[in-house]
């Protein structure tokens, strides 16, 4: 079981890291060991795809990586700011200009329309939005008739893509997608994780995504699979097949 | 079933601990003022004032003093209403009767002070047998002091003293000293008859004892049957009391008249703000309300869980509010006490009456209040259930939006109608118009709230920083949840406001007729008689000299087929009244105010259809029914009453009198020089009325009463903006998710909370200084708000402050917890 793997680089894109964790622990309680030891990094311009049974720790990883919550030990760092010595505020601002984040359950803001809940973070951090990039997104990621609705006048899909628009919209770093298909019905999904890819190869963008569907991961460069709080296997451009063995034995090991 | 029920909400309860512990402080308050209603009430009804003088007889008889009233509670009469004297004969031939004693009880001055002390015919004291030094009265001019008054006037066995009969001078010799009960002197019990001036015999009361081996219960029915065909009252054990005491029996009547008054404003307080409390507990359960509907749960069992959910809350709270209440009455009680609404020894009925009572009211409203408030989500199908528990603001109704503006609509012509009348219906009118225009405000809020926050929006998008624009913004997505704080904190302002203001406004306009309507150049004050006044009027520039007497008076009256009959307060006056006071008149002549006659307010005289030279029918304070003529009608109603009686009325219906004070017309030095001859009588330059004690003393009573609900709607408000806060739970964990820091998100929710605040304020305004002002206009011609000018600031200020303390401890709360668990959590 190896625990220290190094990242290859990805073909296109020089060999720098976006974000990097080093040992990163996390007990809850002191008792419940979500993540264990685990060390990865992640190369700038790579879409990175999580996988695990249920409860294996890869929300957790997601977390403490994009400083939503902090790591019991270890250290993450993300470009060359080492993120788990930061302060609540500091950590949190730092997120808003560096971090994109996507949940399953999309988490708009209801009372907030299209366009509002896209540029809430640069209003957040009292950015100038960039009027081009912010066109270029919304009429990428296909919600230039939408701006002015609410979200809960969209489709879950629709709603998705308002999340994933939002998380674009500071120009981050990197962005993290706890199963952002996991919500949605199968060609909506493809759609989404087209939409991911489109981002990666087109602007270079960092992504790590979780997922329990195989079909979802190959969208991916890499994967990484996770299992009672540690990397249990990293898998380079696997196939859908693959992980799913992969998953079927890990499943029956337990 | 029904404990699964009750688990079940409990564990669903327990997530949401915020809105259920505003509907347990909404419990709690509202249990412990219905307790001390109960027991104001149960005190009225079962408390006696203790037996002192009658402690040795065993039936009493006297007569109803209250007014019977249909449908409503009897009218107490401050006089004492009397028992004819042929009564006495007719009691004493029922059989078991032992003796038999009639009490009679005037008033006398002791010429050397001017002390007026209570003079008692001595047969009911005779009852008892006391020991006497010397011996009992036989007839004038034997006088048997009691050994209380003799120490304090220093009389002793075969003094002689001359005692002041209603002006007239009679010398008595002290015969005998006892030690009795009720203070006084005594005479025999013809003496008493003719000195008392009390026609045809009539006494206060008759009391008996019993033969010693007959029961007085039965002898009690006994007499009730011979005196059937009266409407005496015959009472026996601790009724007794009652019968002693007029005043007792009278604040009996008051006491009950509060409690009654109490209940019915609490009635509505306590169900709105368990309603309020209720109805924020519903929408923080909402989502789990909507996926047990995705479940299968119907309707029905969804409002069950949630009223039950309530009821447990309630529960818990009740004996702890209950036992709160049985506290605070004892000090209610000890305020009331002093304020002189409840005699001194009066034991209050802490009975465990108040219990049940209590107990099925809350558990009703309660009830009601849950049910109601989670009609709407237990009714929507159960898709849109998740759909709308995800996307709060929801669009209010139109019909709601329609009635509010009705309602604020119809309240503008009760705040106008002080500009038109000057009178008490006017007054009231502008009062109950600040609250339907709150209950207005209640229904149109929402869309009122949008309004106004619209305009700023727009402003605030283009300048304000990120967090004011969030609150703006979410003040006005939030409509309804918005309006409902607003409309809460809004009622507290114009509830207290209202209360204040109207009051004060009352006292200016009282006082300032006092000023322009009091003429006369001195007033005496003392025990004074008539015949003391004519003699003051002979003095060398003295040109008037008039008694004044507070006292009331009941009109019947017919409207719509209803009969019902209300007390109104009324001032007495002498002759040439129009030399002493100008109570502004306007039609008729105040010069005719003699023999059988009245004068009138104005709006007295409308309300009543009474002008001058129609004769109406009055029922004095005493009972007795009397049909003055209507000799004048005046604008002056707060400073003079609406009733002005001639005193001649109350002489040819009542007893002779002392009057306390008269205003006098002519030299003051005059009327120094007289005074100065006289013990116990003062003088003073200038035209002063007393009687501004007893509104004083109901202004306290009256704050008293408004301290608690307004802190209780206070409890209330702060609470209810804590579990909304507390709600957001979700929402402020996907601010900070995308990036707000913890102190944008802390300025965020204070600027909400300001707003609400400076909303509420602004409402609570509206509704309740624009009334008030116009009050003021109408009353004193002065358009501001009368009251302690702290008022209006010192309540703005402690709601903004108690708006932003309890949403932001509420909010540092949520913060607690890392908005990824929150959010993990999902819900
Ligand atoms: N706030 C928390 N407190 C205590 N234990 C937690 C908490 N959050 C997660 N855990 C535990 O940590 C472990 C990892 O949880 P995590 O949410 O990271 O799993 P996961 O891989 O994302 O699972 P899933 O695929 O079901 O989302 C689990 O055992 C979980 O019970
Ligand atoms: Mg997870």
């Amino acid at each position: 079981m190896s625990s220290l793997l190094r990242t290859r680089t990805t073909p296109h894109l020089a060999a720098s890291t976006a974000l990097s964790l080093r040992a990163v622990t996390k007990a809850y309680d002191g008792s419940v060991t979500a993540l264990d030891d685990v060390s990865l990094d992640v190369p700038r311009g790579a879409f990175l795809a999580v996988m695990g049974p249920s409860g294996s720790g890869k929300s957790t990883l997601l977390h403490c990586a994009s400083g939503l919550d902090t790591p019991s030990s270890g250290a993450v760092v993300l470009g060359d700011v080492e993120l788990s010595r930061l302060s609540e505020t500091r950590r949190t601002t730092l997120r808003r200009g560096r971090i994109g984040f996507i949940f399953q359950a999309y988490n708009l803001v209801p009372s907030l329309t299209v366009e509002q809940n896209i540029t809430l973070p640069l209003r957040l951090a009292h950015a100038r939005p960039d009027r081009a990039w912010l066109e270029e997104l919304v009429g990428r990621i296909g919600l230039a008739e939408l701006l002015q609705r609410r979200p809960g006048e969209l489709s879950g899909g629709q709603q998705q893509r308002v999340a994933i628009a939002r998380s674009l919209a500071a120009r981050p770093d990197i962005v993290f997608a706890d199963e952002p298909t996991g919500a949605l019905d199968l060609d909506t999904a493809g759609e989404v994780l087209a939409l991911l890819r489109d981002l990666v190869d087109e602007f270079g963008q960092t992504v790590v995504m979780v997922t329990h569907d195989p079909g979802a991961a190959a969208w991916a460069h890499d994967t990484v699979v996770m299992k009672d709080g540690r990397i249990h296997q990293r898998f380079a451009r696997p196939t859908a097949a693959e992980l799913a063995s992969c998953l079927t034995q890990l499943r029956t090991l337990a | 079933m029904s404990t699964s029920m009750a688990s079940l909400s409990w564990s669903m309860a327990r997530a949401r601990i915020g809105g259920l512990v505003a509907v347990g402080c909404a419990v709690l308050g509202g249990a412990a003022m219905i307790t001390v209603s109960v027991v104001l009430a149960t005190t009225a009804l079962s408390s006696h004032v203790p037996t002192d003088r009658l402690a040795d007889a065993d039936v009493v008889v006297s007569a109803q003093q209250q007014y019977p009233v249909v449908e409503d509670i009897d009218i107490p009469l401050t006089e004492r209403v009397t028992v004819p004297a042929d009564v006495i004969d007719e009691v004493a031939r029922v059989p078991g009767v032992a003796e038999v004693a009639a009490d009679l009880t005037f008033q006398v001055v002791l010429a050397d002070t001017g002390a007026r002390i209570d003079a008692r015919s001595w047969d009911l004291a005779a009852l008892s047998d006391p020991d006497l030094q010397g011996h009992a009265p036989g007839g004038s001019p034997d006088l048997l002091v009691d050994a209380q008054t003799a120490a304090d006037t220093g009389l002793e066995l075969g003094d002689t003293t001359t005692l002041s009969i209603f002006g007239e001078p009679r010398t008595f010799r002290v015969t005998g000293i006892a030690d009795v009960p009720g203070a006084g002197v005594f005479v025999d019990a013809e003496t008493a008859a003719t000195l008392s001036g009390r026609s045809e015999g009539a006494v206060d009361l008759i009391a008996m004892t019993v033969a010693p081996d007959a029961d007085p219960e039965a002898v009690a029915e006994d007499v009730s049957a011979a005196l059937a065909d009266t409407d005496l009252v015959v009472s026996t054990g601790e009724a007794r009391g009652d019968a002693e005491s007029v005043t007792g029996g009278g604040a009996r009547g008051e006491l009950l008249a509060l409690a009654a008054s109490l209940a019915s404003t609490l009635t509505i307080l306590i169900g709105c703000i368990t309603a309020g409390a209720m109805s924020v507990s519903v929408a923080n359960q909402r989502r789990d309300l909507a996926l047990l509907r995705a479940v299968g749960a119907t309707p029905r069992q969804v409002r069950r869980l949630v009223a039950t959910q309530a009821s447990i809350v309630a529960a818990v709270v009740l004996m702890p509010g209950i036992a709160l209440g049985y506290l605070a009455s004892g000090v209610f009680a000890g305020r009331l006490t002093g304020a002189g609404m409840l005699p001194t020894g009066i034991p209050l009925a802490l009975t465990p009456f108040a219990v049940p009572i209590v107990g099925v009211l809350m558990l009703a409203a309660v009830q009601v209040a849950a049910r109601s408030a989670s009609f709407r989500a237990s009714r929507m199908p159960a898709t849109e259930a998740v759909a709308e528990s995800r996307v709060e603001p929801r669009t209010p109704s139109r019909t709601r939006t329609v009635i509010g503006g009705l309602l604020i609509a119809s309240s503008v012509p009760q705040s106008i109608l002080p500009l038109l009348w000057r009178n008490e219906t006017a007054f009231v009118a502008a009062v109950t118009g600040t609250l339907v225009a709150i209950i207005g405000f209640a229904l149109a809020g929402p869309v009122i709230v949008r309004a106004v926050t619209g305009r700023v929006v727009q402003r605030a998008s283009a300048v304000a920083g990120p967090s004011t624009w969030l609150a703006v913004h979410h003040t006005r997505a939030f409509s309804l949840r918005t309006a409902g704080s607003v409309t809460v904190l809004a009622l507290a302002i114009g509830l207290t406001v209202a209360q204040i203001a109207s009051g004060a406004t009352l006292t200016n306009a009282t006082a300032a007729e006092h000023d322009a309507g009091l003429v006369a150049d001195a007033t005496v004050t003392g025990s004074l008689s008539q015949a003391d006044l004519d003699d003051l009027v002979t003095e060398d520039g003295v040109e008037a000299a008039v008694p004044l007497v507070s006292t009331t008076v009941l009109r019947t009256s017919t409207f719509a087929g209803d009969v019902s009959t209300a007390p109104h307060p009324a001032l007495a006056v002498g002759h040439g009244a129009s030399d002493v006071i100008d109570p502004d008149v306007v039609a008729g002549d105040l010069e005719d105010l003699h023999g059988d006659t009245v004068a009138l307010s104005s709006p007295t005289s409308g309300s009543w259809d009474a002008a001058v030279g129609d004769t109406i029918e009055l029922t004095l304070d005493n009972g007795a029914t009397v049909e003055p003529t209507v000799v004048a009608v005046y604008e002056r109603g707060f400073g003079f009453s609406g009733v002005m009686l001639s005193t001649d009325v109350l002489a040819e219906h009542g007893d002779p009198r002392w009057y306390d004070m008269a205003l006098v017309a002519g030299d003051p030095s005059a009327v120094a020089t007289w005074a100065s001859s006289r013990p116990g009588v003062e003088s003073s330059a200038g035209a002063a009325l007393s009687g501004d004690d007893e509104s004083g003393a109901e202004q306290t009573i009256n704050l008293f009463v408004l301290l608690p609900m307004l802190l209780y709607i206070l409890m209330a408000v702060a609470n209810s903006l804590a579990a909304s806060t507390g709600r957001r739970r979700h929402e402020l964990a996907t601010l900070r998710v995308i990036g707000m820091t913890r102190r944008q998100i802390l300025s965020m929710v204070r600027r909400e909370a300001v707003i609400t605040a400076i909303l509420a304020i602004g409402a609570g305004m509206l509704v309740a200084v624009l009334p008030m002002t116009l009050l003021g206009l109408g009353f004193l011609g002065e358009p501001w708000p009368h009251g302690p000018w702290w008022m209006v600031p010192g309540i703005a200020g402690l709601i903004a402050v108690m708006a932003t303390t309890s949403t932001s401890w509420a909010a540092r709360r949520a913060l607690r917890t890392p908005p990824a668990t929150v959010l993990a959590a999902q819900d």
